[in-house]
């Protein structure tokens, strides 16, 4: 599953170079690899060329939302498998049961601190790897 | 008088016109009949031989039979003598037949001969009959009895015509006061196109009017009349007429007047002017679109103000509409204006809510986007600030200030929250599903969170909370931040060592939580804008804490969408009190 012990594939997709950066950057600081998707078409593009342990998911992106995403995952369970979705969005209040209904694993509302994504990434992952 | 006495009073006079027929003239019998709305002739005044009335009296005559043998009747003067060789209406079907036994004498008088007088009103409709039999002399009638005959029969055609329009009117006025009362009834909170559909009916029904038109007249002037055909919508009213109908509403308003337009003639409204062409399209209008023969067309007002119109319109011969009828549709038309006045207030404030909760609606919209659209940079900022702290060897001026931008995302954290709670808590669109939430809970939970900072403070916490669960209709989230609101209110201005009170309680039909406090206090002014976004006290021991300004607001609005309320005492120096009231949940 992991490149090498302990380092996890992160899929970071956000439509704000900031936010992507910033993720990346925090992912890598904890030993981890990113690749980034600047909206739901590239995150689907990359998702069926390549497997990911982890996908940073925003909601609101231009040409394919990150709900779209998730539903495009359901139809193609094989792209999904063993890949853990994280929603990260300044949007997520009143959306989170209808998330995890579609297969989200975790939520982590916008801002959040390092230690928060931290908890999120060991509190998703299966027991086993953890 | 009623439709019964009317009735009596004509009957009688009739009764006496047919005994001067036997009496003086010099027949056994006279009867005279009235025409009634089932197209039938029904004696009402008998006089002569008993044996004649008794069967004779009520009797009730198609009108069509008797206009058949008019048709073979011989012509004397207003008189019709239909010879019993001609008559075609069966013996069975007389009603009586006198016992005079039939000769060969062609002078004398038949049982079966048949002396009318019918009479027709102006419009030439069949309003009712003379009818005669048996000559005491046993003759048929000389010249000199028909003519003595001829004068009793234009007497009853007076009498009749007279009770029957009597009558007709006296049952157009109460039915045209029973359409004024509905329109009065009509509730004031409905749109003038309801008021036109309910009264439209009882309208029509009470001048006798096959079609009704209301025109309401802009009320900015401009030319957005509305039309409300309410017996034949499918006809479009021409701006040629709205125009003209605005112009002659007004002029007639001033007078109090109305006015009749018939195919024959449009009345002289002063001032009014049409040319020639005008007044052809409106006959055409009349006579082809509406195929009216009359209209009575009644200016509606309120006041000064006139405000509309009402056109009324009659089919067929006949259909005058006189002076009593014109003033109790003026009368209509005030009580008309009445509604009109009613509606468009109504409407008007009905209008400024809706455009108010729109208003409302959107700001908090454009709350909720801003405050959404600043958690991004916010996200990049608190990132960049962990992983810099994160940097290995840092001085501590470096560790200071991110220490102090820390402290200043935390700030715009708790301000952006706030925007999107007071963004939902203030939206008028944002429906709330209540439901029975336990407050003592919610108090629990809050003082549990706060313990903490109640601790480094050593604030004394004073829980009067009943033991048992107390539930107000509401939405669980929203409360409880009414509850962490004014609890942290309370400790973030109550310097340390001081107590802070929380009481629950439950009345009659309410639950009441009062947070009261010892801390600084809130002068009076500033309590009159306490609830004010983005308030801030202009007591500089209250400006030294940090706050966003929106908590009571917050607080303020979740009550009230809550149907509660909330009341504040306080005194500077001495502490302040808030008391929400919420209902009460089983």
């Amino acid at each position: 599953m992991s490149s090498e012990e302990g380092s996890l594939r992160f899929l970071v997709v956000d439509d704000n170079d900031d936010i992507r950066d910033v993720l990346v950057r925090m992912v890598e600081r904890l030993g981890h690899t990113a690749s980034t998707a600047a909206d739901g078409v590239e995150a689907v593009e990359i998702l069926t060329e390549h497997r990911f342990d982890f996908m940073l998911l925003d909601l609101t992106m231009p040409r394919m939302t990150g709900d779209e995403v998730v539903r495009w995952l359901r139809a193609h369970p094989d792209r999904g498998e063993g890949l853990r979705v994280v929603v990260v969005s300044a949007w997520v209040g009143e959306q989170r049961a209808h998330l995890q209904e579609l297969g989200v694993h975790a939520v982590l509302p916008k801002p959040f601190r390092a230690q928060q994504l931290r908890d999120v990434i060991s509190g998703t992952l299966p027991v086993a790897s953890s | 008088m009623n439709q019964p006495d009317i009735e009596a009073v004509f009957v009688e006079a009739l009764q006496n016109i047919a005994e001067g027929v036997t009496e003086l003239v010099g027949f056994e019998v006279a009867a005279i009949s009235i025409a009634r709305d089932d197209h039938t002739l029904e004696m009402v005044a008998v006089a002569g031989s008993p044996a004649a009335r008794d069967q004779l009296l009520g009797r009730r005559t198609p009108i069509s039979d008797i206009e058949r043998e008019l048709l073979t009747a011989e012509e004397w003067g207003d008189l019709r003598f239909v010879p019993h060789e001609r008559m075609s209406i069966e013996v069975d079907d007389l009603g009586w037949v006198s016992d005079l036994e039939p000769t060969d004498d062609p002078d004398a008088w038949h049982p079966l001969d048949l002396l009318l007088a019918p009479i027709h009103d102006e419009h030439q409709r069949f309003r009712g009959l003379l009818s005669v039999d048996l000559p005491r002399d046993g003759r048929r009638p000389d010249a000199a009895q028909r003519e003595q005959l001829q004068r009793y029969a234009r007497q009853t055609r007076r009498s009749v015509l007279t009770a029957v329009e009597r009558a007709e009117l006296a049952q157009r006025v109460r039915l045209a006061d029973a359409a004024r009362k509905i329109v009065r009834e009509v509730s004031s909170e409905l749109s003038i196109g309801r008021i036109v559909e309910l009264c439209q009916p009882a309208i029509t029904t009470g001048f006798s009017a096959v079609g009704m038109w209301l025109q309401t007249f802009d009320a900015a002037g401009g030319g957005a009349d509305a039309v409300y055909g309410a017996t034949e919508s499918e006809i479009l009213v021409p701006d040629e007429f709205k125009v003209l109908g605005r112009v002659a509403a007004h002029l007639l308003w001033s007078r109090q007047e109305v006015a009749v337009v018939t195919l024959g003639s449009v009345p002289d409204v002063a001032g009014l002017v049409l040319d020639e062409g005008q007044v052809r399209r409106l006959h055409d209008f009349m006579a082809v679109t509406l195929e009216a023969s009359s209209m009575l067309f009644v200016p509606i007002g309120a006041g000064l103000e006139c405000l509309g119109s009402v056109a009324l319109t009659r089919r067929g011969p006949g259909t005058d509409w006189n002076a009593m009828e014109g003033r109790t549709a003026l009368e209509l038309g005030h009580d008309l204006g009445r509604a009109l006045v009613n509606a468009r207030t109504f409407e008007r404030e009905r209008q400024l809510l809706q455009e108010l909760r729109e208003l409302a609606g959107y700001k908090s919209r454009l709350i909720a986007t801003i405050a959404h659209e600043l958690k991004n940079p916010l996200t990049s900022l608190l990132g960049h600030l962990d992983l810099v702290e994160l940097e290995p060897d840092l001085t501590s001026s470096v560790t200071e200030s991110t220490q102090a931008m820390g402290r200043a995302v935390d700030r715009m954290r708790s301000i952006v929250d706030d925007l999107l709670l007071l963004s939902q808590v203030a939206d008028p669109n944002a429906a709330l599903d209540p439901v029975p939430v336990d407050l003592t809970a919610v108090v629990n939970d809050v003082l549990d969170l706060l313990g903490v900072t109640a601790d480094q403070k050593s604030l004394t916490i004073v829980r009067d909370l009943p033991s048992t669960p107390v539930a107000a209709w509401g939405e669980t989230h929203e409360l409880f931040q009414v509850c962490a609101n004014l609890i942290s209110n309370a400790m973030r201005y109550t310097p340390g060592g001081g107590t802070i009170a929380i009481a629950l309680a439950r009345t009659a039909d309410d639950v009441e939580l009062v947070v009261a406090d010892t801390g600084i206090g809130i002068s009076a002014p500033d309590q009159h804008r306490l609830f004010d976004e983005f308030f801030r006290s202009t007591n500089p021991a209250a400006l030294s804490t940090p706050g966003t300004g929106l908590g009571l607001s917050i607080v303020h609005r979740i009550v009230e969408r809550h149907h509660g309320r909330i009341a504040v005492e306080s005194e500077l120096g001495s502490g302040t009190t808030f008391t929400v009231t919420l209902p009460a949940a089983p």
